[in-house]
């Protein structure tokens, strides 16, 4: 256990030296998840402003809670095993002597961490004092965070799951793509979950994507009245997605060759 | 005549390599038409719920949407290959390239066209349909210069940013797509949106508004054919030959440089 600690440590020592190697993109990035913040509050300002006030002021609220905790869940891809496995490098990771997993989960949660640092923190501070944000409307914050520690491990399947995919698809790009665009709708990302239609809505909530972002956003508004549901829902899913990824991953080796064998 | 002739040939050639793998290239398209259509149904869907946004209705927004996404698609489609210049500069290809019938710009750009945004621009179509049928009543001709407008715009915007690949062999790349990304992010919305001082500012030191957002409104507003229509697209079509002239010149001090 106190060697995986050290590992997990010693992978996002490798992320932060990753992220502060070009200073240039990580201020260009941050400003453009901001500026995209931005045009998403005044967009949801402008539909909204005239209809309701206390619905305004929780979705601009909203907006900026995805905007900044995004970067938490990389949900834009973390293709490190994908990577190995189309390069054929797959072969020296067995030599190692962590499995591909911890290195997989320590790297992933040691960039999430890194990420939403640099980024995530402060998009949520600069957004909240430009649009003068008012936090005395949220409620569970308790819950709020236990449920998003959840919805980490819950990306984290998600990708561990995608990943595993590349043993039969080599070229991962393909659904890279269709997953983001999936998981960034169904995340509320795009549009908040409780603007869109009730039949949509319904379709979504069958996904695991609105527990990654979502609902633990809608627990911390007040909207989401059961959150002990929601926490017990991402449990479920995290069980259902790590043992779907074992299988899928077992039997991606089993039909793997590679040079020598 | 004979460089025409010879470009066609290229282009068709290419497009028969790409079509040999059909399948590759149907699920590029469709991936690529799919995504994009997800980001405007999530826009299409605020605005339907709330029937305004700025002093835009849901057909006119959804007109601007539509536009904005095929000039940028376009543009994307025919100039998104020059981001392999900077290679062709570094293993010297670009050298090889002067020798052949027409311009090695021409020649890299054919070559690595990006057939995967045809579903950009297959989303943009859609979209326009989408305006028309939930009711926008701007007339056919109209719309084909908004779309010449937009295209010349966007094309300006790729070409100034590869002009500075020969200046300074250096490109940006990420930097560069975040901000066409903005840009074309910001004009998909009626500037109105971002408030009074926003508008000034895209209006005076950043004149984006000329390009969509003041035409529009103006044809909404009954004026078909109106000053703010012809404006913008000289604007657009100023701005594309001063940055065609800039990329050429740019090239040509290259190669001054270079050992050819």
């Amino acid at each position: 256990m106190r060697n995986i600690i050290k590992y997990v440590a010693f992978c996002g020592k490798i992320q932060v030296k990753k992220a502060l190697i070009k200073p240039f993109i990580v201020i260009v990035s941050l400003l453009f998840s901001m500026s995209l913040g931005i045009i998403r509050c005044f967009v949801m300002k402008a539909s909204i402003g005239t209809e309701s006030v206390d619905l305004l002021k929780t979705t601009v609220l909203y907006v900026i809670l995805t905007e900044g905790l995004l970067p938490l869940l990389n949900i834009w891809g973390f293709w490190d095993i994908s990577e190995v496995i189309r390069t054929g490098d797959i072969c020296i990771e067995y030599t190692r002597p962590k499995t591909m997993f911890i290195k997989f989960f320590a790297n992933f949660f040691a960039n999430s961490f890194i990420q939403f640092v640099i980024k995530g923190i402060p998009v949520i501070i600069i957004l909240s004092f430009i649009f003068r944000i008012d936090y005395s409307i949220c409620i569970s914050p308790v819950y709020f965070i236990i449920s998003m520690c959840l919805s980490i491990i819950l990306s984290a399947m998600w990708m561990l799951l995608l990943n595993s995919f590349t043993f039969w698809i080599n070229d991962y790009f393909s659904y890279a793509d269709v997953s983001y665009y999936a998981a960034l709708f169904g995340s509320g990302m795009i549009i908040p979950l409780y603007l869109v239609p009730n039949a949509l809505g319904k379709i979504i909530s069958c996904t695991p994507f609105p527990y990654m972002l979502s609902k633990p956003i809608e627990i911390f508004l007040g909207q989401e009245l059961n959150p002990f549901r929601v926490l017990l829902i991402q449990i479920t899913y995290v069980i259902i997605l790590l043992v779907i990824s074992i299988i899928f991953f077992k039997k991606g080796q089993k039909r793997y060759i590679n040079f020598g064998g | 005549m004979k460089q025409m002739k010879a470009f066609f040939f290229l282009l068709w050639l290419r497009l028969k390599i790409r079509l040999l793998d059909m399948r590759a290239l149907i699920s590029e398209v469709t991936i690529h038409f799919f995504g994009n259509f997800t980001a405007f149904l999530g826009y299409f869907l605020i605005v339907d719920r709330f029937h305004m946004i700025g002093d835009f209705s849901q057909p006119q927004a959804t007109l601007l949407y539509g536009i904005v996404s095929f000039g940028f698609g376009t543009a994307k489609f025919i100039y998104s290959g020059l981001d392999s210049l900077l290679s062709n500069i570094y293993s010297g290809n670009i050298l090889v390239y002067t020798t052949k019938p027409f311009s090695p710009l021409k020649r890299i750009g054919l070559e690595n066209l990006r057939y995967a945004k045809i579903g950009k621009i297959l989303e943009a179509f859609i979209v326009l349909i989408i305006a028309y049928c939930t009711g926008c009543k701007v007339s056919l001709f109209i719309l084909f210069l908004l779309l010449i407008s937009s295209l010349l715009f966007y094309s300006a915007v790729f070409m100034f940013y590869y002009s500075f690949i020969f200046l300074f062999l250096y490109y940006p790349t990420k930097s560069f797509e975040m901000f066409t990304q903005l840009v074309s992010g910001i004009n998909r919305y009626p500037l109105v949106i971002f408030g009074t001082k926003f508008l000034k500012f895209f209006t005076v030191f950043f004149p984006i508004a000329f390009v969509h957002y003041l035409p529009l409104k103006q044809v909404f507003n009954g004026k078909p054919f109106s000053l703010s229509l012809l404006f913008s697209i000289i604007v657009s079509a100023m701005l594309f030959f001063i940055t065609k002239l800039f990329l050429s010149l740019s090239y040509k001090k290259y190669l001054k440089n270079s050992f050819v």
